[in-house]
């Protein structure tokens, strides 16, 4: 009798001891899982945010979303608002995001969308365009996300396009200027006493000791304060300087002409290269700069040396020097602005009759050096190339001319070449199926330390005051993400 | 009321001290390498179980044990917990700058004094 007792609970203490083990081999099992799925598996994942659902909407702000509409057995929301956001969980190692979006194909004419992921700890967004009618790629010859657009053009892949000069790409990647080296560049003093209306845009070449200065003059035409900030930075995009010259003291509207007003931009020992300078947007005119580098450009003027903003009528000239033919737009909003302006390429002189109001008009420069004489200025000129003010100014910033994709379309006829990776939408009965793609690692984007990556749905129109009142449904979002495993890297 | 008496007691108090240190260590894990865990597991569902064999082993019959001497060992394990306390609250904690350090420390010292309390417990 004792020794069955003795043997019954010897059984029980083995079978004890092999529960304990089989429980021990439960944390084993979940740890072996996780390393597993974390390090060596390649794992693709995909979460369906059902927008129409009660309860969550995944969508932020709120409201910028309407309560769920249902209509003809779909559940939906509208979305009111032209930036809306929706996270998304993001596991250790996961390279690319592929986004799909079931929208109503209500757009208006014109309309675009697109899928921005957020690229910094800040507000910034890379966006990729997923709807746009009129970019119809289909039938160019590609190589990878590389269209050819310009039929003499070569078709290649992306690393033989970033080593093409005289070449414009459009785009909505992150294409990442080339800058060029500039072997006519001396650091001496230039100025420009052309008298430009409001903020400007132009691009230098220098080194070393940078030194800017700045004259205005506000003009005093709207109320409030008509401060300038001037910001330097690299090609990469990174400030290197910044400055700001105040308000003139008068804030009324009353049309009074100010006092010059001086300010100066020091950037110190720069590694020469290409640099943008941003003047900020204002109320008034930039009547000189003087920097000490014979090398600036600019892609878009407003030339104001016009009785029309109480300075004396002066002519000015432009200076082109580009290897290929370049298109000018040009505009005025007042009558006194209209003109012929004198064209000389390579000693040929001939007028261009400026003579619409309030329209657009381009004139066609063929390769090589023109100089563009305006006698009346009150215009605003842009260029697909750059331009300059001063004889031998000009200098190429880039190796190639990259446009945004989706830019009006004087500029896109003069595109070569188009990187995107857009997918045209699907036709879904009355809905549109939008994707867009980002790839974790190569577009930098910004994972939160909680593991998630935030991400942006984009319609432009909606930001304007005539289309405040439509709404676009979104039924539905998928998501998809892939992590490659140990052996597919 | 006792739901579970001898051997079953064992096995779901063993089971749940398992899945409880288990379920830490995730979270702790999730809280270092944020998405480590819950990417692949609802950890929400995980606690569930924990929960529910806690209440069990609630009610279920403890084995008096006898108080075991205090070891050299159980003081480096203190001392090791102490550390690893430290090092998670710093890592946490590392935009506060100095705050950090002392934030951390404080941790790091009240975690090996509780553990010295359990420890030293002479009711225990």
């Amino acid at each position: 009798m004792s020794e069955d007792r003795t043997y019954s609970a010897r059984s029980g203490e083995g079978f004890a001891r092999l529960v304990k083990v089989l429980v021990l081999l439960i944390p084993v099992f979940l740890i072996g899982y996780l390393i597993f799925a974390n390090f060596i598996a390649s794992q693709e994942f995909s979460y369906v945010y059902d927008i129409g659902q009660e309860g969550e909407s995944y969508l932020t702000p709120s409201e910028r979303i309407s309560e769920v509409v249902n209509e003809e057995d779909v559940d939906y929301r509208n979305v009111a608002g032209h930036l809306v956001y929706f996270d998304v969980p993001i596991a250790r190692g996961i390279e690319r995001v592929r986004v799909k979006m079931r929208i109503k194909n209500n757009l208006p004419a014109g309309g675009k969308a697109s899928i921005g992921a957020r690229d910094q700890e800040e507000w910034h967004y890379n966006s990729h365009l997923v709807y746009d009618p009129s970019l119809d790629v289909g039938n160019l010859d590609r190589v990878g996300n590389v269209y050819r657009v310009n039929p003499d053009a070569g078709v290649v892949d992306f690393s033989t396009l970033r080593e093409l000069e005289d070449v414009t790409i459009a785009t909505d990647e992150d294409f990442g200027l080339v800058e060029n080296i500039v072997l006519d560049y001396r650091p001496e003093e230039t100025v420009i006493d052309t008298t430009l209306r409001g903020g400007h845009v132009f691009y230098l070449y220098a080194g070393g000791d940078l030194s800017i200065e700045v004259k205005k003059r506000d003009l005093n035409w709207y109320v409030g304060s008509d401060e300038i900030i001037m910001f330097l930075s690299d090609a990469q995009g990174n400030l290197v300087g910044f400055m700001e010259v105040g308000d003139d003291g008068d804030v009324s509207g009353e049309k009074e002409l100010g006092p010059v007003q001086r300010g100066n931009l020091l950037a110190r020992d720069l590694e020469e290269g290409v640099y943008k300078l941003e003047i900020s947007d204002f109320d008034g005119l930039i009547t000189e700069i003087k920097v000490n580098t014979n090398k600036i450009v600019a892609e878009k003027v407003f030339l104001a040396d016009s009785s029309a903003y109480r300075v004396d009528t002066k002519q000015s000239q432009l200076y082109f020097d580009y290897n290929g033919d370049v298109k000018v737009r040009m505009i005025t909003h007042h009558a006194g602005g209209l003109q012929k302006v004198l064209i000389n390429q390579s000693g040929a002189v001939s007028a261009f009759d400026f003579n619409v109001e309030d329209e657009s008009m381009f004139l066609d420069l063929s390769a090589g050096r023109s100089v563009l004489t305006f006698t009346k200025n009150d215009i605003v000129l842009e260029s697909q190339e750059y331009f300059t003010f001063i004889e031998n100014g000009y200098f190429k910033p880039f190796k190639q001319k990259v446009v945004p994709l989706g830019s009006e379309d004087w500029i896109m006829d003069g595109v070569d070449y188009i990187v995107t990776d857009y997918v045209a939408p699907k036709e879904d009965g009355e809905w549109l199926i939008v994707e867009g793609g980002f790839d974790i690692v190569d577009d930098g984007l910004y994972v939160s330390e909680k593991g998630t990556l935030s991400l942006m749905f984009n319609l432009p129109y909606l930001s304007k005051e005539e289309n405040a009142e439509h709404v676009v449904p979104i039924d539905w979002i998928e998501i998809e993400v892939y992590k490659p495993g140990v052996w597919d890297k | 009321m006792k739901l579970f008496k001898g051997l079953s007691a064992e096995i779901v108090s063993y089971l749940f001290q398992t899945l409880l240190a288990t379920y830490l260590i995730f979270l702790l894990l999730e809280q270092i390498l944020g998405g480590l865990a819950s990417v692949y597991m609802n950890l929400n569902y995980f606690l569930v179980i924990v929960i529910v064999l806690g209440v069990l082993d609630v009610f279920s019959e403890v084995k008096v044990k006898e108080k075991e001497r205090v070891k050299k060992r159980d003081y480096v394990f203190v001392s090791v917990l102490g550390i690893i306390g430290l090092i998670v609250i710093r890592y946490k904690t590392l935009e506060l700058g100095w705050l950090s350090w002392a934030i951390s420390v404080i941790a790091g010292v009240l975690v090996v004094f509780l553990g010295l309390l359990v420890l030293e417990d002479k009711d225990g």
